[in-house]
Parts: structure tokens; sequence; C-alpha cells
């Protein structure tokens, strides 16, 4: 066992060996990409899907107007429900990704016509069954400068919700390209966002929890 | 957000690069893991014990040695005590005369660092191979029998063993016991390409004859065990590993001591690193052009990913709390669930950078087991796999932060209280 000639020591690198290591790692890789995409295509498909069915559910609410002239207090809570469970998931997505995601904008617009028409089908339903109940629009802006405003509201909001039951927020991206948005902020002369409607009048800036709960009151 | 992203995948190509390369050299030398057979004329073989105030755990070191599985007259066990100031000395020769079949010595030298005890040992061994075992540290009664037979190749200058953290209870050692685990499993793939660049305090062996030619070791150097090894590299010789060769250490229980040792290994680490800076030429191949750039490299990209993920993370802790102050904490409403969808839990969830997750997860957990199976562990890692997962990243670029503070700013880092030699280090980098 004596100490004698150093001929291999193990200095050879096999290129063959070093080559297929970063041709597995990039596969790998990029199945690993291709993978994570399919996961966000199919939440995308997934929104787009709910969203249809609610298309279809709006049918079924221009029925339900033209009965309503015979028995006002039919309350639509399914359509609540799908909308809210709706806006979760378009949160989600936001946090995932980027707010300005040009997808989720797109994806943003029936919902927006959803809220629309359920605020319009919910407003008369209250005035034509006296029910205690209060409607608040939000009109948040994702840009840079406001963003941080809109999301405390946001959250503000989201607390509100959960605490009042007779309480159902409808938030607009006042930044979003359609006309009925614009419409509506024209109607109640919103100027600056964020911005809160209750009860038909406008309020500009961040509110706190006990501000719209003296609202609400 | 894109800069997070560019971060994270940067991080998996590369997790994934290193992963696939281990994976590859140990596939392409599955054969070779088994371990070089004993020769039939067995060499004399020195271990030597450096102890400072070790009076605890002596006794069932030497006893570890003297019950190896290895000819009594081809054996030899040298203590130095390195100026104890308990009965680290009296305790041994108790145990000397115990074992009257062995032959034991015991030296006692003024305090001079653990390197200064391995030298003296050396110098006195009788045998043409030395072995270096803290005082600490035990070894399993066949260790030697199987790392013997790598010195057959005349161009082996050490051979190390599997070092295992002795009875991983509480969540430091567990996590240690998993990090050493992996260490079973790097050092072995290591060895294939001979890119073993430290050669740990408990039970590494030795050819004597590197120390007569090249030297003994760096008395003044922190990471002795790194410093020999790189110096075994430079003069193009090889380290082996035995992977079931076990041997056993007492690991650090308290953070603070834990700490201490880390900032120790890391920075002698990159002060030797710097020392041999010359091994980074393509000359000594997959030492200069993997293992070593891989260290460092692997060092940055995690500090630069842990320092977003927290900056992130303190900025999302700033924004919960100003929104929560915003509602007075009024927490019963946040968290009473009434509206809280299950079905959203996979929306959460599931984002393509989870896809990575679950497979650097797979990954890691795949070179565990093999670690594991193939070293004969047979203690239970599942709660130290777990730990591992959770925290080991965070604490080591703590470590590895703090050692680096202390090398940009000129902290002055020294063995334990500097008269302390076989604190709970065992090798110099993880």
């Amino acid at each position: 066992m004596a100490e004698s000639k150093k001929s291999d020591v193990g200095r050879r690198i096999s290129k063959i060996s070093v080559a297929a290591v970063f041709a597995l790692t990039t596969l790998v890789f990029l199945l690993g990409i291709l993978a994570g995409n399919a996961i966000t295509s199919a939440k995308l498909n997934q929104i787009e899907s709910m969203q249809n069915e609610l298309k279809d559910e709006l049918v079924s609410i221009e029925l339900e107007d033209t009965l309503m002239q015979e028995s006002p207090c039919i309350d639509v809570p399914l359509l609540s429900k799908k909308l809210d469970d709706l806006a979760t998931r378009l949160t989600y997505l936001e946090n995932e990704y980027k707010k300005d995601d040009p997808q989720i904008l797109e994806l943003k617009k029936p919902y927006t016509l959803l809220q629309v028409r359920h605020y319009i089908r919910m407003k008369k339903t209250i005035e034509h069954c006296k029910m205690n109940f209060t409607l608040i629009l939000f009109f948040y802006d994702n840009t840079p400068e406001k963003i941080s405003e809109s999301e405390k509201q946001g959250f503000i909001l989201d607390y509100i919700k959960l605490k009042y039951d007779n309480v159902k927020i409808y938030s607009f991206d006042s930044r979003l390209d359609m006309d009925i948005i614009k419409t509506m902020m024209n109607i109640f002369s919103v100027q600056n966002t964020p911005a809160l409607v209750i009860n038909g009048k406008v309020y500009t800036g961040l509110h706190y929890k006990e501000e719209i709960e003296k609202l609400l009151a | 957000m894109l800069f997070k992203y560019l971060l994270i995948y940067i991080a998996v190509y590369f997790g994934l690069l290193t992963s696939f390369f281990f994976v590859f050299v140990l596939f392409e030398n599955r054969k070779k893991i088994k371990n070089v057979a004993p020769p039939k004329k067995l060499p004399f073989v020195s271990v030597i014990i450096p102890a400072y105030n070790e009076g605890m755990h002596i006794a069932k070191t030497i006893t570890s040695v003297a019950n190896l599985n290895y000819p009594k007259n081809k054996l030899e066990i040298i203590v130095v005590d390195d100026g104890s100031i308990d009965d680290t000395y009296n305790v041994a020769k108790k145990i000397a005369k115990r074992f009257g079949n062995l032959k034991i010595k015991i030296f006692r030298k003024k305090n001079g660092g653990k390197a200064s005890a391995m030298n003296l040992g050396i110098v006195r061994a009788k045998g043409e191979f030395v072995a270096g075992l803290d005082a600490d540290s035990f070894v399993t009664p066949d260790a030697l029998m199987k790392m013997i037979g790598y010195f057959s190749d005349s161009t082996v200058m050490s051979v190390t063993p599997s070092l295992k953290v002795y009875k991983p209870r509480g969540i430091l050692r567990r996590i240690q016991a998993l990090e050493y685990l992996w260490g079973v499993f790097l050092r072995k793939t290591f060895s294939f390409i001979n890119t073993i660049h430290v050669a740990p305090g408990p039970f590494s062996i030795f050819r004597k004859s590197f120390f007569e030619k090249h030297g003994y070791f760096d008395e003044n150097n922190l990471t002795e065990d790194t410093e020999i090894a790189l110096r075994i590299q430079k003069n193009n010789y090889r380290i082996e590993n035995s992977m079931d060769a076990n041997v056993y250490t007492v690991a650090p229980s308290s953070f603070s001591a834990l700490l201490k040792q880390r900032l120790r290994w890391y920075y002698g680490y990159t002060k030797n690193v710097q020392q041999y800076s010359e091994l980074f030429s393509p000359k000594y191949g997959y030492l200069a052009m993997f293992a070593l750039p891989t260290a460092f490299i692997s060092v940055f990209i995690l500090i630069a990913l842990m320092g977003y993920l927290a900056w992130e993370m303190i900025d999302q802790w700033i924004r919960t709390i100003s929104n929560l102050n915003a509602i007075n904490f009024d927490l019963s409403v946040l968290f009473s669930f009434k509206n809280f969808e299950w079905g959203h839990l996979p929306y959460i969830f599931t984002s393509p950078v989870t896809v990575f997750i679950v497979i650097t997860f797979a990954l890691g957990l795949m070179l565990t087991l093999v670690a594991k199976y193939k070293s004969n562990e047979k203690e239970s890692i599942k709660l130290n796999y777990l730990y591992f997962l959770l925290f080991y990243s965070i604490f080591y670029v703590f470590w590895w932060l703090v050692a680096l503070g202390f090398r940009l700013f000129g902290g002055k880092v020294e063995w334990g209280s500097k008269i302390k030699i076989a604190d709970k280090s065992k090798e110099s980098n993880g």
C-alpha cells in the first residue's frame, strides 16, 4: 500500500455526461414550465366557463324581471353566491399574476356586466319589497398611485360584507375600458377614486370601518 | 414580480442541474458504491483522539475504537489531552487499563488547539495510516474494515466515513441529522469524481506519508479539516469515501453553539478556498468546474432568494397590519369562515411555482432515501425531514450571512474560546 504513481485521480470531465445532465435539466425545467402554464390556463378556462354559465342565468333574470311585476319579492340568492365565488377567484388570480394582466382585465368585463345586472335587479327588489338592505358601489383604481388606498378600502369592504348579511357590495375597476362603468360614474358624479356610493351618495377617498358602519345605520 | 419569478426560475434551474448531476454521477458509478475489500495483509492503523475537556464522552469514544473489528496487534489508540482542565486525562487512563490487550498511548500537552494535538499524535503514531477521532464521536465496529480497502489504490491519501448525528433529539439536532444524511450522499457522489474537499474530524483516515511529505495539519487554521483536504486535492491525490462506515458525533443542541460552529466552518471554508484558489483551474476537473463553484453559487442564490422572499413577507405583514388596523383588529369576523369556500383551496395552492416545489420536494426525498438505505440508517427520519424542510434554508442563509459579514467587516473568529479544541465541529461545510 505504498504511495506511487499518480496517473488517474478522476480529473477527467466527461463532456457527454455534462451535456446529458444539461439536456435532462432543461427538459424537466421546460416540462415544469409547461405544466405551470397548463395550470394557469386551466384556471382561466374555469373562470371563463363560470362566466358563460352566469350569462345563461342572465336570461333567466330577464324572465324573472317580467315575473316580478306579479310577485316582486323574489330573491336570486344563487346568482349572488356565484358572483361572490367569481370575485374571490378573480382576486386569487390577480394576486398570483399582475393586476393589469390583459387576460385578467378581459375576464373582469363580463363579471362587471353581471354585477351591474345584479345591482339593478337588487335595487328593484329592495324598493318593491321595502327590504332593509344596503347596496354599496365601490369604484377602485389599480394604478400605482392609488392601488394601496384601493386595496385597503377593498379589505375594509370585505370585512363589512362578512359582518353584515344585509349589505351587498359591487366593485368596479374604474380603469376598465367599459362604457357601462363610465356611465355609472357619470350618473353618480364620481370624479375621483377610490369612491363609494352608498344610498345614492358619493364618498370619495378612503373610508374606515366606523364611517361606513355609521352610514349603514 | 418579474424579478421574483426570474430569481425563482434561476434557483430552480440551478437546483435541478446540481441534483441531476449528483443523480447522474451516482447512477454512472452505481457498481462502485460497494466498499473496496480490505487487503489480505491488514496494515497498522493509529487512531488519534485529540481531547479538550471531554471527560464526559472520552470513555465512550475510546471504547468504540477498542471495539473496532480489526486485529488488535494492528491497531493503536493515541489519546492527546490538549491541556484539559477537567478529568479527561484520568478518565482516559482508567479506561486504557480496561483494554489491556490493546496499545493505548496517552499524552498530555499544553493547550494548543486541535490541529496541534493531532500533529503530536501523528508524530508519535506507529501506523502506516492515521485516523483522527474527535473525543465526542463514536465509530461503529466495522467502520475501519470498510474503509481500509480503499488505500490499496496508491493515489488515495484519505478515506472519509459516513458521518451521522448521535441520538438526534430536539429540533436543532434533527435538522442537523438530516443535513448530515445529505452529506453522506454528497460525499459518496463527490468521491466518484474526486471532489471531496472536507475530511471531517471524526474518523477520516490518512496515509501518514502524506503528512511527512506535504506537511502536518495547519495549526493556525480555523477549519483544518478543509485545509488538509484541499491540500490533498492540490497535490493531485484522491480522497475516497465509504458510505456505510458509520461514525456518530454529538451535534450542538443550542442555537448559539450551532451558530458558533457554523460561523467557524463557513468563515474558515471561505478563507481556505481563497488560499487554494489555484484549485479553480480546469486541470482539477470537476472540483474546479463543479464542486467548488456550485458551493458558492448555491449560497448566493439562496441568500438572494431568501432575502427577496423575506422582504416581500415583511411588506405583506406591514400591509396586513395596516389593513387590520383599519378594521380595529376585529379578527372574530375575519376568522368566522362562514363564507369560506373549501373549493377555492386548490385555486390558492396551485401556481406554476407549485410544480417546481413538488419536483424539488420529490428529488430531495429521493436523495435522502438513497442516503438512508445505502448507509444502513435504521432511525426514522420523517420528523427530521419535516423540520429540515421547514427551517434549514432559513438557518443556512442566516449562518452564511453572519460568516460573510465577519469576512467583509473583519470580525475575529476563533476556535470556540480559542482553547476549546474538540467542539462539536466535524466538518467544514454542509
